[in-house]
């Protein structure tokens, strides 16, 4: 052996000692070197930072398009609703006035039958019906009903029962029980109907009012299938495509139909199947003057972001110059925008902004999180990085080799949170107890890449998937993370 | 890993390797831009002139795009470097029939030798390894600061002022450190049954 064998023997030594070494001999040749990477690799980021703007201002506009369109569903179904329902309120009210009706003749009737007989005159008193109906007020005589038994004629005593309720309305005597000329006369606590004609239309006023309470109930059980129905996505929303003039109400006729249309765009018409229109103004109108997103304002900020002119790396699209229809969102009207907001589109609009936040201080960080981290400046000769909060939950710590590589990161959370983030297999696994923590180490060839363990409230991670490092250093390391 | 470090982005390793798993000559370019400079300092500490240097990086890449797939190396700038200093070295050999020079190297093989005895010819494959896993061990257990001294010297070729210069030492300091680490690595060596 000599040392030449040394000197190749010596090529073959672990890669961290050769990269340790290295991180002292950066001569500034390599750090301009370096530098100019980085103009390049930053070059490369702005044009694919603007892709993925571009690319994210579609998304937007998508997105908003469907939370405006849902919305208008929205509130076309709740018109067409709020439509029904005065429509059924309408048939309600008009139904409840003609069983009203019904039931004042009824009344009025019951009330001709139930007119006093004075007991002591020994006759039949036959008032003036109180009802309008020109059948009360020709009872005649010969209906005048005798209990269970049939109708007789009476007529000897026609003109003198004809003579008498002007004397009974103006006594108000009492009736008591009695006959009439042998035939059996009740008081006003048995009722009587006065004639087969009173009692017929009794009964006719009865049937009448049941088959239409029927009607109603089956009215209102249809209706509230429907809505049932339409809760569970079973209704079929109406077209959204509007004609021009106001369509005829027969189209489309049949119980609950309406037709809706107007030729404002400020108003909307809904004609229910009985011909009624109903006209609301509150209709939301996209106003096409009125964009939802700046592009132009937003290409001007990639500009001075990136210090290009926009005639560059990166093409912002305007509206208009890619085929795409500008958009509006303050011009939706309030009931929209509150409609927009409430649906979550928003949010899901919000949610597309980059999850990372970078902080200048550990402090600021603390203040965002609610939580603070304690880290070392340098880890294995990488120097302190970026300060990120990930998702508003997550702390991340970045340690850089002077190149502006990320290469070794410490991240932070609340137990449960899962936030190991490499799932790469390892030859090397083992755990120790460090500080009190139980430490689990994966590698390969006895360097670490990934560590993680949990140290009170809070789970830890070390990630040096690109930087490996050796198990001792990982020993401090849990140490001093607090 | 991905993400920024303080607005600095730089290309990650694992992209270039992936792109020369995609057999992308993008691959080269981007390592040559990235690592250009890195392999070329190793390469003329040992070879000690440009043209060599540049002919040893140029093969370097080419050995790259031989070796990946199926390699997927954990430390790229490393496997560089190995790549490097070894075509280096072999240049060394080749081109001077075993006449030392050229940089450092006439320089650090004499120190070198002090440390180990000259037995002859040597097995490429487990005296080697023994020789290899004897080295990492001994380097691990060196403090920081001799490991690197020990490293740049003796793996880079670095000189003693530009080491001296660059930890803000004095020459005499590096130059005894050195001689302090040669004579452990020889104990070492010694003990371990492969220095006579």
């Amino acid at each position: 052996m000599t040392g030449k064998d040394l000197l190749q023997a010596l090529n073959d030594i672990d890669d961290i000692l050769i990269r340790e070494a290295d991180d002292g001999r950066r001569s500034s040749a390599d750090r301009a070197a370096d530098r100019d990477h980085i103009v390049h690799i930053a070059s490369e980021r702005k044009k694919r930072d603007a892709a993925r703007r571009k690319k994210l201002n579609r998304i937007t506009a998508a997105v908003i398009t469907i939370a405006a369109v849902a919305v208008i569903a929205l509130m076309t179904g709740g018109l067409l609703r709020n439509a029904r329902i005065r429509n059924a309120a309408d048939r309600a009210v008009s139904d409840r006035n003609a069983v009203k009706e019904v039931m004042d003749n009824t009344e009025a009737n019951t009330a001709v039958t139930e007119a006093p007989v004075k007991a002591e005159s020994a006759q039949v008193v036959v008032p003036t019906p109180l009802s309008e109906t020109p059948a009360a007020t020709s009872v005649p005589q010969e209906r005048v009903q005798t209990g269970g038994a049939p109708a007789e004629a009476v007529p000897a005593d026609s003109e003198k029962l004809q003579q008498k309720p002007e004397l009974s309305q103006e006594t108000g005597a009492v009736p008591t029980p009695g006959t009439v000329q042998g035939q059996e006369v009740r008081s006003a606590a048995e009722p009587k109907y006065l004639n087969d004609n009173a009692q017929g239309e009794e009964e006719a006023a009865l049937e009448a009012q049941a088959a239409l309470f029927n009607e109603n109930a089956a009215a209102e059980e249809e209706y509230v299938f429907e809505e049932l129905e339409q809760e569970a996505g079973a209704y079929e929303p109406v077209p959204l495509e509007r004609p021009e003039a106001v369509a005829d109400p027969s189209v489309g006729g049949g119980k609950g139909a309406v037709v809706m249309s107007g030729s404002d765009q400020d108003r909307t018409v809904i004609t229910a199947d009985d011909g009624q229109e109903y006209v609301f103004d509150e209709t939301p109108v996209l106003d096409p003057d009125q964009a939802l997103f700046d592009e132009t304002a937003a290409a001007d900020e990639l500009r001075e972001e990136f210090g290009g002119d926009g005639t560059g790396d990166f093409d912002m699209a305007i509206p208009g110059d890619d085929g795409m229809e500008p958009f509006e969102e303050e011009g939706l009207g309030g009931d929209v925008t509150e409609a927009f907001e409430a649906t979550g589109a928003a949010a899901a609009v919000a949610e597309l902004s980059n999850p990372i936040v970078e902080y200048d201080s550990f402090e600021a960080l603390k203040a965002a999180v609610g939580f603070g981290i304690d880290v070392p400046q340098n880890v294995s000769g990488l120097g302190l990085g970026a300060i990120t909060a990930i998702d508003g939950y997550l702390i991340e710590i970045r340690y850089g080799d002077g190149a502006g590589e990320s290469a070794l990161s410490i991240r932070k959370a609340y137990s449960g949170n899962d936030i190991i983030g490499d799932y790469n297999q390892y030859s090397d696994i083992i755990t120790e107890e460090i500080a009190g923590s139980t430490v689990t180490m994966k590698g390969n060839g006895g360097a670490v890449s990934l560590a993680y363990w949990d140290a009170g409230d809070f789970g830890y991670v070390i990630e040096a998937q690109s930087y490996p490092i050796e198990p001792a250093m990982i020993a401090e390391l849990v140490q001093q993370i607090r | 890993m991905t993400g920024s470090s303080r607005g600095l982005i730089m290309i990650e390793d694992s992209r270039i390797i992936d792109l020369f798993w995609q057999r992308s000559e993008q691959a080269l370019a981007e390592s040559d831009r990235k690592y250009g400079r890195y392999c070329g300092a190793i390469a003329m500490n040992i070879l000690g002139n440009p043209e060599d240097t540049e002919e040893c990086v140029s093969d370097t890449w080419m050995r790259a795009w031989n070796a990946i797939p199926p390699a997927r190396p954990l430390i790229l700038k490393a496997f560089f470097g190995k790549i490097t200093r070894n075509l280096a070295l072999n240049m060394i050999e080749k081109a001077r029939a075993g006449k030392r020079g050229g940089g450092e190297t006439t320089a650090v093989l004499d120190e070198l030798e002090e440390c180990i005895a000259d037995s002859g010819a040597m097995s490429w494959s487990a005296d080697r390894y023994v020789l290899t896993e004897t080295l990492n061990r001994f380097l691990r257990e060196l403090p920081e600061e001799k490991r690197t001294i020990f490293v740049r010297r003796y793996w880079y070729m670095d000189s003693v002022k530009e080491i001296a210069e660059s930890m803000g030492f004095g020459e005499s300091k590096v130059k005894m450190t050195l001689l302090r680490t040669r004579k452990e690595l020889a104990e070492v060596l010694e003990r371990e049954g492969i220095r006579p």
